[in-house]
């Protein structure tokens, strides 16, 4: 192993190798990926792929906005087919609250230069001819929201940071972190390695690796589970969200249904087995939004982690004012492959050139958290 | 169908000429008749007798009658032993011919 | 008026070899040819001839005729293609046509040798006129001078040496014939061109015959019946065969029709195929003015054709006081044509001619003594040696020519069978690229422990390369046996030698290969992922069971990877020597089998 090097990252998703993409295209070599597993072995690799811009705070509109600008250049820059479709999000209101609530939303994505539209049922229904719109009172709708293989993309990010200088190490767990000086000594199971900056990039074991160095940061594990079906013939279908019965699902590339939901009750846990109370549950919502879709097959049920913080917004940034070089790339809130372009550019901008340009991120730091000065985002399944 | 590969002919490489069959806008070879550049289109049907029988290519010497089609508005034209040439009409011939 | 001493019709085998003697005597010799190329049905032989080594022997039939052209004397040498004879007016002018530019020409020739070949026969069964049943030599216009393959899959009317070698041709192309359908008990065509395919696997259905073609718009299919020796249908023995394409090779009639308009003899000659203008030993007609040869003259093969056309030119240059020794001149070549002539395919038109002569016939001349060529193999032999299976009177001898070391002998009579003398053989297999029959092989029993070393002459695609598994297949095209291929020699002729090996007790058997199954090996069958390209990703830095499978969806499928997790755990392992028993190989996930939303819906509520 490496004895020193520039940067380490502590987690291979697709936040850490984003991130590790950035700097070495800003021109940093010298960096270390420390993955205790396999390329996408925590939540990265039981992520459904939606890509987002609709959400209910500036900060997470800003962030998704560019990451779908990247992410519509990525095939030609990362070379690679990570299978990204833009096949819009269609989000369906079924109560007046959330009607009041929608509008209020559009107007602020609208701000931020969104191209996005209240619609009426029947405009839904024109978007996608199978859906249910009988109790639907209205539905948003953004036409370059989409879809992508996050597997393919945290590849294509590896691929590229490889060939930029970046070392990664799989099947190498991160056991402790030592202050040496200004610097990190991280040590592993397979030896130590000392960085001047560290990234924290790991996912629902955010916590953890920053308790290494004495802080309890307030993000936890919780299960989401998520369902495919047998592959189909394409049909143009827009990713459908209810925040209402909690369910969101797409047909992906390759022609899979790939649904999910939320359970309000899911305890606080690493947990990732599958349990038939989401497959029954989530086949009543699909077949009440889909009911042409009843004998569609299910081929597979799993369960991720998503990492989720107090406001549901991811926390960027240093860890603390006496740690500047201990970053957090933690707590996307299950958001985390749609906003990993823009963070990924932004941590990598703070590092090699000391704070972020492209996108303003300043209210997404510990800062917030520890002020209790944040706004929740409620857009999440 | 052209033989891409033969183990004892080396079959030059040819150039794409266009020509029409029915309307339609196909491609033959430079060399080719107008007979093989069907043939190579999958058109097996070169013309249908008064009797309603569906003809094609035969003897491919100019020696029977199967393979006669209206060629740029001129029927009975012995296709496999004409040359193709780039933009010419080839029409699956009805009946006797005519020139209509 | 376009004049000449001699004018030449038809510019196959037969014409070209009369315009070698024509002008070779200084005689103004023009030659028109109804194709743009000439050639005749030379162009489309892409086999080796028979005959002997002295007459192209061992060549490939597309390369003779610029081998005749080198012979023609150019000076006195005119050919017109694109030019067809189309009259034979009353005062002896001979009309011409010339179809490019669409213009009558007339010629005046003092002597006119008529080579104008012959047309297919053909049978008359239902729907025989479909497209996609072609003759012939339609089909090896269509693909060896188009490079155009008429079908994929063939149904071959005839066993004849014309149905037996374009089906070979056929193979080589690219299309599968499914059978060649003989109403004789026997094959007509010589037993080397029936082995070469049999041994590729094509069912021969002897004493069958086609009854009906059927499809829509072009063949689809064909149904063939047994019959027996009165040529009437067995009824229960109809079989239906999946073709797209029907070859006719049921024979070949002269067409000399143009000879016709001058009202010189014809006679009908069963044994030559048809109606000929008689004529005698020296190709003359009836008319001192007429010659005659190649197939116009009676149905026979090319190389007797080349030589019937060189006596044509000089019985024509004789009539005009330009041969000073014409009985010498004739002479070799009426002896070759004789021997050419000897053997069980030949004696039949040399039977015709002689009736046309008013030549005696002895049936005795019909029966050939035949020599016994097999030999024993010492137990004690180590030395490779070549295996010679030609046990039929064909007029041929390159083999004999090819040995540098004088082990094979024919002898003066070419149609005498060629004996090995073992002791003489190096095993060198130079024979066995030059036997137009492919009919040698070459046998080492030394290769290896337990293993014979058997080498085959080789005219397909793809050419395989050493070490390629292979099947053995034994002189029916059956598989008996898997094989090893051990070595490839290219030769120029384009007959390459493959040597395989196979256990001991399959070396007598085994006198062909089949290529390792060539395509996609799948791994995964449920997403169509080939072992390629999980090499490929393995090679790429995928060696981790968990990435590859994100990487590539392997397992991912309605099976959930039992079919494929075992075979990819070891191509990781083989790749990169990891002991991959630690790697996680997926979780399996319920459903255990894809089942439809609606059966955990039952009971109703949102």
């Amino acid at each position: 192993m490496k004895a020193a090097a520039d940067v380490g990252i502590i987690g291979g998703g697709i936040i850490g190798s984003a991130i590790g993409y950035y700097l070495t295209k800003m021109g940093l070599k010298d960096i270390v990926l420390f993955e205790k597993d396999y390329l996408t072995s925590g939540c990265t690799g039981r992520c459904g792929g939606g890509i987002r811009q609709q959400w209910s705070t500036s900060d997470n509109v800003k962030l998704a906005k560019r990451s779908v600008e990247l992410f519509e250049k990525y095939e030609d820059e990362l070379d690679f087919d990570f299978e990204y479709i833009q096949q819009g999000y269609l989000i369906l209101a079924f109560t007046d609250d959330e009607v009041r609530d929608f509008k209020k939303n559009v107007a602020m994505q609208k701000k931020h230069g969104l191209k996005v539209d209240l619609i009426s049922p029947r405009q839904a229904k024109k978007i996608v001819p199978f859906l249910n719109t009988n109790d639907v009172l209205a539905a948003t709708y953004c036409p370059t929201d989409g879809l992508a293989n996050p597997f393919l993309t945290t590849f294509g990010y590896a691929e590229r940071a490889s060939e930029g200088g970046m070392t990664i190490l799989r099947k190498t767990r991160v056991n402790s972190i030592e202050r040496k000086g200004g610097s990190y000594r991280i040590r592993t199971d397979k030896g130590d390695c000392t960085v001047k900056y560290i990234v924290n990039a790991a996912g629902p074991w955010a916590q953890e690796a920053a308790k290494m160095i004495g802080y309890d940061i307030p993000v936890e594990p919780e299960r989401h589970q998520i369902l495919v079906t047998e592959p189909l013939e394409r049909m143009v279908c827009p990713m459908v969200v209810d925040f209402y019965h909690g369910f969101y699902g797409s047909q992906e590339k390759r022609g899979g249904f790939v649904m999910g939901e939320s359970d309000p009750s899911e305890p606080v846990s690493y947990k990732t087995s599958s349990h038939w109370k989401f497959v029954e549950s989530i086949s009543k919502k699909f077949t009440y939004l889909f009911p042409r879709f009843s004998n569609v097959k299910i081929l597979r049920q799993w369960a991720g982690s998503y990492c989720v913080s107090p406001d549901a917004q991811p926390i960027l940034g240093p860890i603390s004012a006496d740690d500047p070089n201990y970053f957090l790339a933690v707590g996307y809130s299950g958001h985390g492959f749609m906003l990993a372009p823009a963070t990924g550019e932004a941590i990598a901008e703070w590092i090699v050139k000391g704070k972020p340009l492209t996108t303003d991120i300043s209210h997404l730091t510990m800062e917030r958290i520890e002020k209790g000065d944040y706004s929740q985002e409620y857009n999440v399944v | 169908m052209r033989i891409a590969k033969h183990p004892i002919l080396d079959f030059k490489k040819q150039k794409r000429i266009p020509f029409y069959y029915n309307g339609e806008k196909i491609f033959g070879m430079t060399g080719d008749t107008i007979a093989s550049a069907l043939h190579d289109n999958g058109i097996m049907v070169y013309r249908v007798t008064d009797k309603s029988r569906k003809r094609g290519f035969f003897c491919a010497i100019g020696k029977c009658s199967s393979c006669m089609m209206k060629v740029d508005g001129i029927p009975n034209i012995k296709t496999c032993v004409t040359e193709l040439k780039a933009g010419m009409h080839i029409e699956c011939q009805k009946g006797k011919g005519s020139y209509k | 008026m376009i004049r000449t001493d001699v004018l030449i019709i038809g510019g196959g085998p037969a014409g070209l070899g009369a315009a070698i003697e024509t002008t070779n005597r200084g005689l103004k010799t023009l030659l028109v040819e109804e194709n743009p190329i000439y050639g005749g049905q030379l162009i489309k032989q892409t086999h080796k001839f028979f005959g002997s080594h002295s007459h192209f022997a061992g060549t490939r039939g597309i390369y003779i005729q610029d081998e005749l052209l080198k012979e023609i004397k150019k000076e006195h040498f005119s050919m017109l293609p694109g030019h067809s004879a189309v009259g034979i007016y009353d005062d002896g002018v001979i009309g011409i046509y010339d179809s490019k530019k669409n213009r009558f020409k007339k010629v005046s020739a003092k002597k006119v040798i008529v080579a104008t070949g012959a047309s297919e026969k053909t049978i008359p069964f239902k729907n025989n006129d479909l497209p996609g049943i072609y003759g012939a030599g339609g089909v090896q216009t269509l693909m060896n001078v188009y490079g155009v393959l008429p079908g994929k899959k063939i149904l071959m009317i005839g066993a004849g040496n014309i149905g037996l070698i374009v089906s070979y041709q056929l193979i080589q192309a690219g299309a599968d014939v499914v059978g060649i359908v003989e109403a004789l008990p026997k094959a007509g065509g010589y037993d080397v061109h029936l082995a070469k395919i049999r041994r590729m696997g094509v069912p021969v259905f002897f004493k069958h015959t086609i009854v009906e073609a059927f499809g829509q718009d072009s063949v689809e299919g064909a149904l063939i019946v047994q019959i027996d020796n009165k040529w009437k249908h067995l009824n229960g023995t109809q079989m239906q065969l999946e073709c797209d394409t029907i070859c006719l090779a049921v024979g070949l009639t002269p067409s000399s029709e143009i000879l016709m308009q001058t009202g010189i003899k014809m006679t009908f000659s069963p044994s030559l195929g048809g109606y000929v203008p008689v004529h005698n030993e020296f190709m003359q007609t009836s008319s001192p003015d007429y010659f005659v040869g190649g197939d116009a003259a009676g149905i026979g093969e090319a190389t007797s054709a080349i030589i019937e056309g060189r006596l044509a030119g000089i019985s024509a240059s004789d009539s005009l006081g330009k041969e000073k020794n014409a009985e010498k001149a004739y002479k070799e070549h009426v002896d070759y044509i004789e021997k050419l002539r000897d053997g069980n395919t030949g004696i039949k038109v040399k039977k015709g001619k002689y009736e046309l002569w008013n030549k005696p016939w002895d049936t005795s001349m019909e029966t050939f003594e035949k020599k016994d060529n097999t030999i024993k193999i010492p137990k004690g032999r180590t030395k490779a040696y070549v295996s010679i299976e030609c046990y039929e009177d064909i007029p041929c001898n390159p083999c004999e020519i090819s040995c540098h070391f004088k082990a094979i002998t024919v002898g003066p009579n070419i149609t005498d069978l060629p004996m090995l003398a073992l002791e003489k053989c190096t095993g060198c297999m130079s024979c066995l690229a030059q036997c137009p029959g492919l009919a040698i092989f070459g046998i080492n029993k030394n290769l290896a422990p337990g293993r014979t070393g058997i080498t085959i002459p080789y005219e397909l695609l793809p050419l395989p390369e050493k070490g390629d598994p292979v099947w053995g297949a034994d002189r029916d095209g059956k598989i008996i046996c898997s094989a090893r291929v051990e070595a490839v020699r290219k030769n120029k002729n384009k007959t390459h030698l493959i040597t395989i090996s196979v256990e001991n007790e399959y070396a007598e058997n085994v006198r062909h290969f089949y290529p390792g199954a060539s395509g996609d090996v799948l791994i995964c069958r449920c997403l169509d992922i080939t072992a390629d390209e999980i090499n490929d990703a393995i090679d790429r830095g995928y060696t981790d069971f968990e990435e590859l499978k994100r990487y590539l969806r392997v397992t991912t499928g309605p099976c959930q990877g039992r079919g494929c997790r075992q075979l990819i755990m070891n191509m990781i392992r083989a790749k990169t020597g990891e002991d991959v028993s630690s790697h996680s190989t997926g979780t399996p996930r319920p459903p255990e089998s894809a089942l439809p939303f609606s059966a955990f819906t039952k009971g109703g509520g949102k």
